[in-house]
């Protein structure tokens, strides 16, 4: 090394040192990274209202043109209902807002009588109204004789992930078997805190492949299987909205078992 | 905030961690930085750097390639600043840095001085190439990689600007 450059990396040594050493660098990247997702939340949203006008635009000039007479039908049954894929919005595209929720290993420590039939199967972690994070889990217990799905909530970290710790359970709801030729044992709505998105969860019969969820908003999207049990599976998705009108539970070969 | 389950294995936590690691031990670093590369907000420009790694995280668990793409990050948003300043003031960004020294650094050492001043006067490829070669010590592939160029561009860089300096600092 000459002299120049000793003289040099001496001054940029020196420069450097002038730079003071920031407070809470890392608070301000956690605040960063929350800006980021709020404003990825909205995107989701944009592009199912988006995908919604179109679906609309297509949709009117179509039924438009039936109650003409023109395409041979005369209402929107069950029967003739435009296929899912058409304005489908499965709850797997609609896009996560920016922190990804890992399959973790969170457990659920029995209370007394208790035995787990299902889960915690992780659903969603959502900001909540005070800047952090809440893990929300779904879970079925087997208590006294009597089967419930409880909801359940675990911790994260700082940044919205959720770790392997215990979950605490909240709210149960008792299960009823489903009539013969039904599936459905119960179907829930996961409380959220976004405006426009929602959760649901639905236990059906070991045969059902998966539900297939109509929003209020028209739009479509499919609950898969997140959990299994002895008699039915746990099946979870997001909707663009709040509501639903109806759900149909389909076999593996696209078969409606039940439509609700 | 709402997120879909089932998109990573478990090793995600142990990602998370790593991630936390790295902007504690290379937070400080970046931010003198791109201080060096004459950016007059490098804090901002290191949380950002940090935030757009973030993004890419899951290509980039991994120190050998997360640490070359802060640097390239830095170095390119720091000469988006300057692009920005030179227009907003309609000034050379290079005299930024001499401005900042003045107004901060009154009592340095008149030898420190003359270096800034003419790093300063250096283009602004010379002085990342500089800044990353006697600062961060960095090797000629490490600097090719991260200015993204040919080695043999970062050693005629370095040989012109070294004599540039050395020009500038016997005009003084």
């Amino acid at each position: 090394m000459d002299e120049l450059e000793r003289r040099l990396r001496s001054a940029l040594t020196d420069m450097a040192g002038e730079v003071p050493a920031s407070t809470d660098a890392w608070g301000e990247h956690e605040r960063r990274m929350a800006r980021r997702g709020r404003q990825a939340r909205r995107r989701p949203i944009l592009v199912v209202a988006a995908a919604a006008a179109v679906a609309a635009l297509i949709m009117v000039p179509v039924l438009v043109f039936n109650s003409r007479g023109g395409g041979g039908g005369d209402d929107l049954t069950a029967a003739n209902r435009p296929p899912e894929t058409s304005v489908s919005t499965p709850s797997t595209k609609i896009p996560s807002s920016g922190v990804v929720v890992p399959q973790t290993k969170a457990t659920y420590q029995p209370g007394v009588g208790e035995t787990i039939v299902i889960g915690p199967v992780s659903l969603m972690t959502e900001q909540s109204g005070g800047g952090g994070y809440r893990s929300l889990y779904g879970l079925v217990l087997n208590a006294k004789g009597e089967t419930m799905y409880c909801t359940a909530e675990g911790k994260t970290f700082t940044t919205g992930i959720p770790r392997d710790d215990a979950v605490t359970k909240r709210a149960c709801s008792p299960l009823r078997p489903p009539k013969p030729g039904k599936v459905f044992w119960g179907k829930f709505q996961v409380s959220t805190v976004a405006d426009n998105m929602g959760g649901f969860v639905f236990l059906a019969a070991k045969n059902t492949h998966h539900v297939v969820v109509r929003a209020d908003n028209g739009t479509y999207a499919t609950a898969d299987r997140m959990g299994s049990g002895t008699d039915f599976d746990l099946f979870f998705t997001y909707i663009s909205g709040k509501t639903i009108t109806n759900y149909t539970a389909k076999d593996a070969a696209g078969q409606t078992l039940e439509d609700a | 905030m709402v997120a879909g389950p089932g998109a990573a294995g478990p090793s995600r936590m142990d990602a998370m961690v790593a991630f936390s690691t790295l902007f504690d031990e290379s937070f400080e670093a970046m931010k003198r930085l791109a201080y060096l590369l004459g950016a007059d907000d490098p804090e901002n420009i290191a949380q950002e750097a940090f935030v757009r790694l973030h993004d890419r995280w899951h290509t980039l668990y991994d120190e050998n390639k997360a640490l070359p793409y802060l640097r390239a990050m830095v170095v390119n948003l720091s000469r988006s600043r300057l692009r920005h300043l030179k227009v907003v003031r309609k000034a050379p960004p290079d005299v930024m840095l001499d401005e900042v020294s003045a107004e901060t650094h009154a009592l340095a050492r008149q030898e420190h001085r003359r270096i800034r001043e003419a790093l300063g006067k250096l283009s602004r490829r010379q002085r990342e190439v500089l800044v990353l070669r006697y600062w961060l010590d960095l090797d000629q592939a490490a600097i090719a990689e991260t200015l993204g160029v040919a080695v043999g561009t970062v050693k005629a860089t370095t040989s012109h600007a070294m004599n540039n300096l050395r020009k500038h600092l016997e005009e003084w």
